[in-house]
């Protein structure tokens, strides 16, 4: 007596349901919203002292302000991703968030390399275009290892920052602060408001 | 005239395997056999607990539904629910009880049987 296929059907779909439900759930999910605000509201502060950073210090000065900022922000993460982790139970040394701070190492190795190049070409402009296409591409190929569904979305908007940088480079401070300072305190706003933390 | 008696053991072999199918079917643990109900319990197998907005986002349903499903889990003795705060906030916590792993792991074998039941059947 053939067995009816709905039912094997039925029981390959659960079984899909199941493994990818558990993938989701299992994935990383820690991203402190307070944090992420805070570090949006520190590159709002830099991105209003650059210019005049720049007008006194040139490029070099410019890029020290932002080289600082940058120094904030991991700070401020690596203070706020362990509490978030411990309050949500997870583990930031778990395959999902392993996965996720990989996604960050090659475009941020791009992003350096991409900088010297600039710098030494003395393309100042071209820089604030580079590093928010690259923190959006990390941010996408983060995707995969978050939960929180906004985050791919801010991946996402800051590629689109990017071309708008690289198609308008004068703006380039009003870019970086519109990215590295508005999404992210309206994304860090957001998490903790929806997710808590 | 008859079947050689090796088609006939055959069949009754492939007998076998969908009666054995047919009472994986029957026998389902109908309290996760329902989709969201197994989505939460599967959600809560990969992890130590999960907040109610963590489950909701997991499983993109709406809160009414969530609630009533995981009240159904919670009577069932399949998950265990704390509610606490954090700050001024409330905050819901799920956790999968003993129960709740057994029975998807049940389920699981159930699903298998029922798909290897399929395979030698066809």
């Amino acid at each position: 007596m053939p067995l009816p296929s709905p039912l094997d059907r039925h029981a390959r779909e659960d079984l899909r349901y199941i493994r990818e439900t558990m993938a989701r759930a299992g994935a990383f999910s820690a991203v402190p919203g307070w944090g992420t605000a805070l570090v949006g509201a520190s590159a709002l502060l830099v991105a209003a002292l650059a210019p005049a950073v720049r007008a006194r210090s040139g490029g070099p000065g410019w890029l020290l302000a932002w080289g600082v900022e940058l120094l904030v922000a991991v700070l401020i993460i690596a203070v706020a991703l362990p509490r978030k982790a411990r309050a949500t139970g997870e583990d930031v040394l778990s395959g999902p968030a392993r996965r996720f701070f990989t996604s960050f190492l090659v475009p941020a190795a791009v992003a350096a390399v991409l900088t010297i190049a600039l710098a030494r070409a003395g393309a100042w402009e071209l820089v604030p275009g580079a590093w928010l296409s690259l923190y959006g591409c990390a941010l996408v190929a983060g995707w995969g290892g978050l939960t929180r569904e906004v985050v791919p979305g801010m991946g996402l908007s800051f590629v689109a920052l990017g071309a708008a940088a690289f198609l308008t480079p004068t703006w380039g401070d009003a870019w970086l602060a519109l990215g590295f300072g508005g999404f992210h305190v309206f994304i860090g706003l957001l998490i903790a408001r929806r997710y808590g933390g | 005239m008859g079947r050689p008696s090796r088609a006939r053991k055959h069949d009754a072999h492939d007998d076998d395997r969908a009666t054995d199918a047919a009472r994986a079917a029957t026998d389902l643990d109908r309290v996760i056999h329902e989709r969201l109900r197994l989505g939460i319990v599967s959600a809560l197998a990969s992890r130590d607990s999960l907040s109610f907005n963590d489950l909701k986002a997991a499983l993109k349903t709406t809160d009414g539904n969530l609630s009533v499903h995981a009240r159904r889990l919670e009577e069932a003795g399949y998950v265990d629910c704390q509610k606490g705060f954090e700050g001024r906030i409330p905050r819901t916590t799920y956790r999968l009880t003993a129960a709740g792993r057994r029975a998807l792991e049940r389920y699981l074998a159930h699903m298998e049987a029922l798909i290897e039941a399929a395979r030698g059947t066809s």
